[in-house]
């Protein structure tokens, strides 16, 4: 009884606070979109504005053209956007029949160690590909590389088994991250459709080979054609494997041709470079949004309440065989590269693997250098701190665009997707000139602020999905029976919402970190001399020929990788347990 | 149309035995259920009879052809069975249209394009959805779907027709109306059928026979009447509503020519008779079922074929199409579901009595 009188006693001051509360609420939402149209808006800005002119808005020569365009529309050029495509498409085909026959094996069949397989065949997606990339330059070189010099030891042949750097060489590259990428996609959904879908099938007569055909495989039509879109528009925006393979072999494609128009050219050709983002921006949506009218309403929904897990098939002997499929595959990704690199940073020099060679002097070599302490610890504090930021503002964000009815949240919302559409070579250039015409005394460029800014654009989508898909998963009721028993907006956040979605926002952390640390193609263009992240010190040394002590520090780097998804999966395992 | 024989099918889920030496015997176009709470085996067993799941060990007969034998290694796939089922969920194809999806059975046979189109026609004026056949699937409503799944299990004329509960996922009156339709289809189709549920009185309304299971076993296979009036144990009594259970002594056993007995029994402040299937012999005890429904209201005076108690009302429940009534004689506590017209204050000295053919006794195990 008592309990009753003091509640209604308190009632007036109560409701009071309420409406405080609710004004500063608005004024952290303000803080909010303004910081969100600062690190998306205003960069997408500066790029449309420098694609239409010949130079940056403070100097003042610059005029209104249309050269910039007129450049990437002509003969020449043109190949450049059809390359791009090129790549994009075949990559994600053969990586898309690859990862479906993967997943499948994983999923449905009994073939042995599925369990380990799944974590093997995930893997290379979270080693960041400037470490393959230099280790498949070392492996696949056509006069140099150790599978060649096999190849040609074995056969007695004069010409080269592989040569890497070649559109081949950029194909096959990207697809030991596409295939994982689409593996997670794939297996998911392999494993969640109602088995009573196959089952009637069989039921009705049709033997289980029909049924994967005729029932299987095309309920997976829409999931597939989804990953596809997705492998597609990161293959457009790939870096690192044109980078490497595909310059010094001749094969141009936008992200390198971005990066050379700002970098490597005598003066940077930014009109050029803006006009070419746009372009490529313009594809990628134009991408999404046919994918959309295509299976716009074809998302099947053939997840059931029923605990039943779907039939796993046996392949009888046959099992070993795609128990080998899918070590095959994790060797070549992960198991060769690391070799390579491994075996590298022990070695005086590589290429010469005798034990007279063997020496420990890179190391030595990479523990002395300030330069790469300074760069691991740069890393360190843009990691911790772009992840943790990231995933603040990202629960933010899609707290206010899935719990609240207010008409900006879809503002904050397109905002925060914006940068999944930019390229990170592009989201660079957009900062580079959004930092260096920044008015007033603010220095951003130049500083670690550049990066950290960068990177919680680029992970933000990432973020904010982590925590959407925690928060739609949990009932409103769980909030409003809290605020029924009397806590505060904050005390449920606290206590409740975040209480709850920790695992969803641990794992996103750990995502955030894997990308900033595997970041290069924004950083490359926003270090400044003392500035330098890992990656970025580690293609400066890989470009002065020092490919020893560059396998030194991906070692360690991979240690890392190792560490954190070890981690990530603890976390999985434990969430997965809290849902059951 | 086809009769089903299963001889002691176990399964075991590592060393959970879901199905324990099941025998079970169901004659060409009866409707049979099995019936009990979740866990009980009941899905299991439908799902080996569809060959979804093996039995590890016994066998099982549709029609003149084994389709299963563990000891010999014998299993027929599910495709070879010629079953027809229909899923809880339903199972909906959903890249395909109503059409289609009832047609897919006839296209795995190979058969004719015509013949298809005749057929597929047929089974979905039966179930009365010809004007939906070019719908796609994902567009219609829960009660739809389920009739476009009767329809894709019937059309290819199965031996036996396997449900699971289908109508779970339908809202009460729905499930009502489908229920009766699904019936008066089944009677008509004459086609042996095995359903599932969980629901008693789903089972009762549409069931030739019920049979209830528990822990992987049978615990009475019979008509829905007599399960519910006769039940042969305590357990069976129990899973249908909450029954009085009286401890009482046995006077008397006399044969009925029906083959079962009418026990003269006595205890606990009162005196009667009562039917059993078994005898207890003279002096022994016997655990008395008496459902709450079937209770009657004496005047003073009136007498009764079966048993009779004088109490005193200890509390009224008004529910609307009844009101529970709590009893005390004295010795014990009566539950009994009244009318609604009855009027009944607490305090009220009351005489209670129950006819013959509602006192019954069960065995205790």
């Amino acid at each position: 009884m008592s309990a009753t009188t003091d509640t209604s006693s308190e009632m007036p001051g109560g409701r009071f606070a309420a409406r405080h509360r609710f004004q500063t609420r608005y004024i952290y939402i303000g803080l909010l979109i303004a910081f969100l149209a600062f690190i998306t808006l205003f960069p997408l800005g500066m790029l449309v504005y420098g694609s239409f002119h010949t130079g940056s808005p403070s100097s003042p020569e610059s005029v209104v053209s249309l050269d910039g365009y007129r450049a990437v529309f002509s003969a020449g050029n043109l190949e450049i956007l059809w390359n791009t495509l090129y790549i994009a498409g075949v990559k994600s085909v053969f990586s898309l029949l690859i990862a479906a026959f993967l997943a499948w094996i994983v999923a449905r069949t009994d073939t042995p160690m599925r369990g380990l397989l799944e974590v093997l065949i995930t893997l290379p997606f979270f080693i960041p590909p400037i470490l393959t990339a230099m280790a498949w330059s070392l492996l696949g070189n056509a006069q140099t590389g150790p599978i060649n010099m096999l190849w040609r030891s074995l056969t007695g042949s004069s010409e080269p088994l592989i040569d890497v750097y070649s559109t081949g060489g950029v194909i096959w590259h990207m697809m030991q991250y596409a295939i994982p990428f689409m593996f997670l996609f794939l297996v998911e959904s392999f494993r969640r459709m109602d088995p009573s879908l196959e089952e009637a099938s069989r039921m009705c007569g049709a033997s289980r080979m029909r049924t994967l055909r005729g029932i299987t495989l095309r309920l997976m039509i829409p999931v597939m054609a989804t990953v596809f879109t997705l492998s597609f528009i990161r293959g457009m925006e790939s870096f690192e494997s044109p980078l490497f393979f595909g310059t010094p072999a001749g094969v141009r494609v936008v992200a390198t041709e971005i990066y050379n128009a700002i970098n490597q050219d005598f003066t940077p050709n930014y009109q050029f470079a803006t006009a070419i983002a746009i372009v490529v921006m313009g594809l990628m949506l134009l991408l999404l949004l046919a994918q959309r009218a295509i299976i716009g309403g074809r998302n099947y929904q053939t997840v059931s309440g029923k605990g039943y897990r779907p039939g796993v098939m046996a392949l009888g002997r046959w099992r070993w065989a795609t128990f080998a499929f899918c070590l095959l595959f994790f060797f070549l990704s992960v198991v060769l590269p690391v070799g390579q690199l491994f075996i590298g940073s022990f070695y005086k020099y590589i290429g010469f693997y005798d034990t007279k060679f063997l020496t420990l002097e890179h190391y030595r070599n990479v523990f002395e250098n300030r330069a790469m302490w300074d760069s691991v610890l740069n890393t360190m504090i843009l990691g911790l701190g772009g992840a943790t930021l990231t995933m603040l503002l990202g629960s933010m964000v899609a707290y206010i665009s899935i719990r609240t009815r207010w008409h900006g949240r879809r503002l904050i919302d397109f905002m925060a997707w914006l940068p999944w559409l930019m390229p990170g070579i592009v989201l660079g250039v957009g900062f580079l000139w959004a930092f260096a015409y920044l008015p007033g005394p603010i220095t951003i460029y130049g500083t670690l602020w550049a990066l950290l800014l960068a990177y919680i654009a680029i992970c933000m989508p990432l973020g904010v999905n982590a925590m959407s898909t925690a928060f739609v998963q949990l009932s409103v009721d769980l909030e409003e029976c809290s605020r029924v028993h009397g806590a505060s907006f904050l005390q449920t956040m606290s206590r409740i919402l975040i209480a709850l979605a920790w695992p969803s926002f641990a794992i996103g952390w750990l995502l955030c970190f894997f990308v900033v640390m595997r970041e290069l193609s924004a950083s490359v263009l926003l270090y400044s001399v003392g500035n330098e992240v890992m990656s970025v010190e580690m293609l400066k040394l890989w470009e002065n020929g020092r490919a020893e002590e560059v396998c030194v520090l991906s070692m360690f780097m991979i240690l890392l990788v190792v560490a954190f998804r070890g981690i990530q999966i603890f976390v999985t395992a434990r969430r997965t347990k809290l849902t059951q | 149309m086809a009769n089903v024989v299963i001889e002691n099918l176990s399964r075991d889920f590592g060393s959970f035995r879901a199905v324990d030496s099941l025998n079970l015997n169901i004659e060409s176009g009866r409707f049979v259920t099995l019936l009990g709470p979740s866990g009980c085996g009941k899905t299991t067993t439908l799902r080996m009879l569809a060959g979804l799941v093996k039995n590890t060990e016994g066998r099982i007969t549709i029609g003149d052809t084994v389709v299963s034998d563990a000891s010999r290694g014998l299993f027929v796939p599910p495709e070879g069975r010629n079953l027809g089922m229909v899923f809880q969920s339903y199972a909906i194809w959903p890249h395909m249209t109503v059409f289609e999806n009832v047609a897919y059975p006839l296209s795995i046979r190979r058969v004719p394009k015509a013949t298809i189109r005749e057929k597929v026609a047929a089974a979905l004026e039966i179930v009365e959805m010809g004007h939906l056949a070019n719908r796609p699937a994902p567009d219609l409503s829960g009660g739809q779907q389920q009739r476009v799944a009767i329809a894709r299990a019937l059309v290819f004329e199965p031996r036996v027709l396997l449900l699971d509960e289908p109508l779970s996922n339908l809202d009460a009156r729905l499930r009502l109306q489908m229920g009766d339709e699904f019936r008066v289809l089944q009677q008509r189709l004459g086609i042996t059928t095995v359903y599932v549920t969980h629901d008693q009185s789903e089972a009762m309304a549409l069931s030739d026979d019920v049979v209830l299971m528990n822990s992987g076993r049978i615990l009475q296979n019979s008509a829905p009447r007599e399960m519910y009036l006769q039940p042969k144990s305590r357990d069976v009594a129990t899973f249908f509503g909450a029954p009085n259970f009286i401890e009482l002594t046995v006077q008397k056993a006399t044969p009925r020519p029906e083959g079962d007995f009418t026990l003269d029994v006595a205890g606990a402040g009162g005196r009667g008779h009562c039917l059993s299937a078994f005898d207890p012999g003279e002096g022994g005890t016997v655990t008395v079922m008496l459902r709450p429904e079937n209770f009657e209201i004496l005047v003073p005076g009136e007498e009764t074929q079966g048993m009779a108690w004088e109490g005193v009302v200890k509390s009224v429940t008004f529910r609307g199409q009844t009101q529970t009534v709590v009893v005390d004689t004295g010795a014990m506590e009566l539950n009994i579901e009244a009318g609604p017209l009855v009027e009944l204050n607490v305090g009220d000295q009351i005489h209670v009595g129950a006819a013959l053919s509602a006192a019954w006794a069960v065995r205790d195990a």
